[in-house]
């Protein structure tokens, strides 16, 4: 029997009818170590849109913003010791935005070799620790989305969620990107230039899943939680809504199937009660790779059936670094940020896995908000026989 | 009984094209190929044989015969004229709609682009059986090659030496004329594209020698007749050659050669142009619904619905020839991804990267809510109001559609306003009953409601739902005696009592090979034809046989002509 045929079995036998869910939930978590005794319920979602969780408020950067790229570029000229007038002279000629690029006029090629190794010019994408720190704002707020991810609760770099009033949250990415225009996220739904690294990867990127499981999903319980990374994309409708009920097939690359976490619906907020790593890859626009340690979620089944909430944990700062600076200076002129900027003040905020010797860390806590639209997710074994679970 | 008959027009165009007007009818005094004496006659003829009458290709099997003359490659463009809906076929319309002047130009683009292609670098090694001496100046005798062959089937009889002849010479002098022996040639090719030999199914009439006195139909339009009947598109060169013989004037001819074309899988495309008239699918290219109350539904969606329920029927009642009935409780069909997602269905498609939209097998589950073409996407979706669903459009669509009933026309003074009350009405069927009490409703809504309310489990747009503002939707009901609760247990009533749905399809399936309503005298002929559909298990094919072998199928009394219609010089007459 084909796994179509067996599928289509699957479908149409009366005796999956009457134990629809039991039998699917098992089907869908088959192999899952931590899968309850009896799943009776499963759900899956298909990811629809994603972005970092920022929260920021007028006037939560009392220094004032990150200058705008053309004059931080004014500032780089002026420390590499080039005068007012010629400084002038070559912002005369900077190309900002779409059109521009690093061979398009001399302020590109300047700032694309502003890094220095042993005094020779190197790509200051490729070698941002070789860029003079530019000492960029941080954010310096009261509030962020998150989690307590060290258990130590309220300390002097923590935040207080602004949904939950929980303190003690770790969500260090905030203060890297909250005083920079095109990262600060006012509206909850995400920063300009999220949305637009969304609105490009999202209908081409394959699609992120999210499989529930319990013996009720509409009660409070313990459940399981599995994400996942599909072969197909996100489908949307004419309006630009998520399309629900889609059917996606399960990516068999294992490295994306072993994010798998013991949880609990608790008050309707879904969340992981044993927090571990997490790793998936992605569309390279946004990251080849996207993992964390401690990964957690708060997460709610929406009146509508679509699914709402934050994740986070704590993150590698070169999968962050990466997203912008693979598009080197082209990226820097379109949403108008200083990179290596920004990479020192990635180092600056890490606050997890210290390096031995220098004790600089090389991750950060990290909060991202998704929205996700009910849909049957399709596991594909590496034989023919396919499973199928139901959402 | 013979009635007044008619003289339709016929009108030059420039070139010498002509076009016909409704109901023309070629009458041959040779008994031979007719098109030179173009005698163009209306006639009601008795009431046992009805009108004959000429029917206008519609637009698919305009595509079908350039596909089977010239290949797929070859690039229509513009636009056709609409089709029109008499006695709910637009085959029937087929015979009552003429060309406008503004059709006729289209139509005229449509030929200049095929003939374009045809004769373009590209296509003429293939499609033209010769070169000429030289490509800038006229060749008669390539010519003639050409447009005999290509005129052969394109006026699906050959050319009579007139016609060879006229459009031989055209092509020389636009050869002569543009110094191009290709452009001359396609010139030539778009004046037969645009005439009326081409554009409508001719019907030539020939003196019948087994009845002195009478006529009959030549083989060329018989050819035609069983042609489009089955394949929805021109006799292959096996017909006409068996045309040409005069088999098709002997019963055993016919059936030989109806068995060779229900025996091709081209009878797929038969039977599907049938089912997407009769189910009026055309109606389909204009649907439209509020994409804020139903954002799945885009005209991809559209397009997918009309495919499943014409995919479905063709394999239920051809591939695995099933009975007709059948179509009324089918699980089995076939999905899109886009589909399934209106259809709230996980569908498997595991196909490699790219065709994301392939269609899949798929049955729905005995206790499904679904099952049956009426509780397909194309059936509820079509039949409801582009915000809501409609218990009464989609009770008259039954009625209309599968049982043949005539539903009679709402009067123009009704006060909708109770319908559209949902605040103290929840259901549509609270807001039916209400508007219901205003006798001069009740009559037709209970004709039409009760059927229709059994599928209010589908909103709008086709998709499943249990409530209609908050409360539970009740889909009970009664058919002629049977109770249901739903609208899949309205398709089993209807497989359960097939005779009325069997009949219909009978009564539908003779007008569409008719290209008219049966008369009064055709009675006998539909009974019969009803009384060998049940026998034969309500079996499609053996129906489509037994219409396209019936001599009834080919009937045609003798046209009375006075002289003053057919007198010299005065071809257009009222």
């Amino acid at each position: 029997m084909s796994w179509v045929q067996e599928s289509a079995f699957l479908f149409s036998a009366p005796s999956l009818q009457r134990l629809p869910l039991a039998t699917l939930a098992s089907v869908a978590l088959a192999g899952l170590s931590a899968q309850p005794a009896l799943a009776l319920e499963t759900r899956s979602y298909v990811m629809s849109s994603f972005w970092h969780a920022g929260y920021n408020q007028d006037g939560d950067c009392p220094d004032g913003l990150n200058l705008p790229i053309k004059e931080q570029y004014e500032k780089i000229l002026a420390d590499f010791g080039y005068g007012k007038e010629e400084i002038a002279e070559l912002i005369a000629g900077f190309v900002e935005g779409e059109e521009g690029g690093w061979d398009q006029d001399k302020v590109g090629q300047l700032m694309t070799m502003r890094g220095r190794v042993n005094g020779r010019p190197v790509s200051a994408y490729s070698h941002p620790a070789a860029v003079k720190d530019s000492e960029l704002i941080s954010y310096n707020g009261k509030f962020a989305y998150g989690f307590d991810l060290d258990g130590k609760g309220q300390n002097d770099k923590s935040f207080v969620d602004p949904e939950t009033q929980q303190v003690g949250i770790d969500h260090q990415l905030a203060r890297v990107w909250g005083c920079t225009e095109g990262m600060r996220d006012k509206v909850n739904q995400g920063s300009a230039t999220w949305l637009f690294f969304w609105t490009a990867a999202k209908e081409v990127a394959p699609a992120w899943t999210i499989t529930i499981s319990g013996e009720d999903l509409s009660n409070d319980g313990p459940i399981t939680i599995k994400f996942g990374r599909a072969l197909e994309p996100t489908r949307y409708n004419g309006d630009g809504s998520p399309r629900s009920s889609m059917t996606f097939r399960a990516d068999p690359d294992p490295r994306v199937n072993n994010n798998i976490y013991p949880g609990q619906i608790r008050e309707g907020v879904i969340s992981i009660t044993k927090p571990g790593p997490y790793y998936n890859v992605q569309e390279p626009l946004l990251a080849p790779r996207f993992s964390f340690k401690n990964f957690n979620t708060r997460l709610k089944i929406m009146p509508d059936g679509t699914l709402e909430g934050i994740i986070g944990g704590y993150q590698p700062i070169e999968e962050i670094y990466w997203t912008c600076s693979s598009n080197n200076y082209n990226c820097e002129i379109f949403f108008f940020y200083d990179i290596p900027g920004h990479y020192h003040l990635l180092k600056k905020h890490a606050d997890a896995d210290p390096d031995p010797v220098t004790g600089q860390n090389w991750s950060i806590s990290a909060v991202y908000s998704l929205k996700a639209v009910p849909a049957f997710v399709v596991e594909m074994p590496k034989t023919d026989n396919q499973r199928v679970s139901a959402r | 009984m013979k009635k007044k008959r008619s003289i339709q027009l016929m009108s030059k165009l420039a070139g010498g094209l002509i076009a016909i007007g409704a109901g023309a009818l070629l009458v041959s005094s040779d008994g031979g190929a007719a098109a030179s004496a173009l005698e163009a006659v209306q006639y009601e003829t008795a009431q046992q044989s009805g009108r004959a009458s000429l029917r206008r290709l519609t637009p698919d099997q305009y595509r079908n015969v350039i596909d089977d003359i010239f290949g797929s490659s070859i690039e229509l463009g513009g636009r056709f004229e609409p089709d029109q809906r008499v006695d709910n076929l637009n085959e029937i319309g087929a015979s009552s709609v003429s060309v406008s002047s503004a059709g006729m130009a289209q139509y005229y683009s449509i030929a200049r682009s095929v003939a374009t292609h045809v004769v373009s670098e590209e296509h003429r090694n293939a499609l033209i059986p010769c070169q000429p001496k030289s490509a800038m100046d006229a060749d008669d005798a390539c010519a003639s090659q050409f447009l005999s062959k290509a005129g052969g089937m394109i006026f699906r009889r050959p050319l009579t030496a007139a016609e060879q002849r006229r459009y031989v010479e055209a092509a020389r002098t636009a050869s002569k004329t543009t110094k191009d022996f290709y452009t001359g040639l396609s010139l030539s090719l778009t004046a037969m594209l645009s005439s009326p030999q081409f554009l409508f199914r001719q019907v030539v009439l020939e003196p019948d020698p087994a009845s002195p006195g009478n006529y009959r139909l030549d083989g060329y339009s018989k050819a035609s007749r069983v042609s489009f009947l089955l394949w929805n598109s021109m006799p292959d060169p096996m017909l006409l050659a068996a045309a040409e013989r005069g088999d098709l004037h002997t019963q055993k001819g016919l059936a030989r050669e109806a068995s060779r074309m229900l025996a091709s899988p081209r009878l797929e495309d038969g039977v599907r142009a049938f089912f997407a008239d009769m189910f009026q699918f055309d109606a389909m290219s204009s649907l439209s619904k509020d994409g804020k109350l139903y954002p799945k539904f885009n005209s991809m969606v559209v397009a997918d619905a009309q495919e499943q329920t014409l995919k479905t029927l063709i394999d239920l009642l051809v591939r695995q020839r099933e009975d007709y009935p059948k179509v009324f409780v089918v699980r089995k069909t076939y999905l899109t991804p886009a589909l399934a997602s209106v259809y709230d269905l996980p569908l498997i498609n595991n196909v490699p990267n790219g065709s994301p939209d392939a269609w899949q097998p798929y049955e729905f589950p005995a206790n499904d809510p679904r099952g049956g073409i009426l509780t397909h996407l194309s059936f509820l979706a079509l039949h409801s109001h582009p915000g809501r669903s409609s218990p009464t459009l989609r009770g008259k669509a039954l009625r209309e559609i599968m049982l043949c009933q005539k539903v009679p026309a709402p009067p123009g003074d009704v006060d909708f306003t109770l319908v559209n009350d949902d605040t103290a009405y929840k259901t549509a069927r609270e807001r039916l009953a209400a508007h219901s009490r205003e006798p001069m409703c009740a009559g037709c809504h209970k004709i039409t409601d009760p059927m229709g309310l059994a599928l209010e489990n589908f909103d709008g747009a086709g998709a499943y739902r249990t409530e209609e503002n908050g409360k539970r939707i009740d889909t009970t009901g009664e058919f002629e005696g049977t109770r249901f609760n739903n609208g899949r247990e309205l398709g089993q009533v209807f497989y359960d009592k097939p005779e009325r749905a069997t009949s219909c399809l009978v009564d539908r399936l003779t007008a569409y090979a008719l290209g008219r309503t049966p008369v009064r005298g055709e009675a006998t002929w539909l009974g019969q034809l009803k009384e060998g559909f049940a026998s034969n298990g309500y079996k499609l094919p053996d129906l489509m046989r037994d219409i396209a072998t019936s001599p009834e199928l080919y009937r045609v009394s003798a046209p009375v002509v006075e002289a003053s219609d057919l007198s010299a010089g005065s071809r257009t007459t009222r």
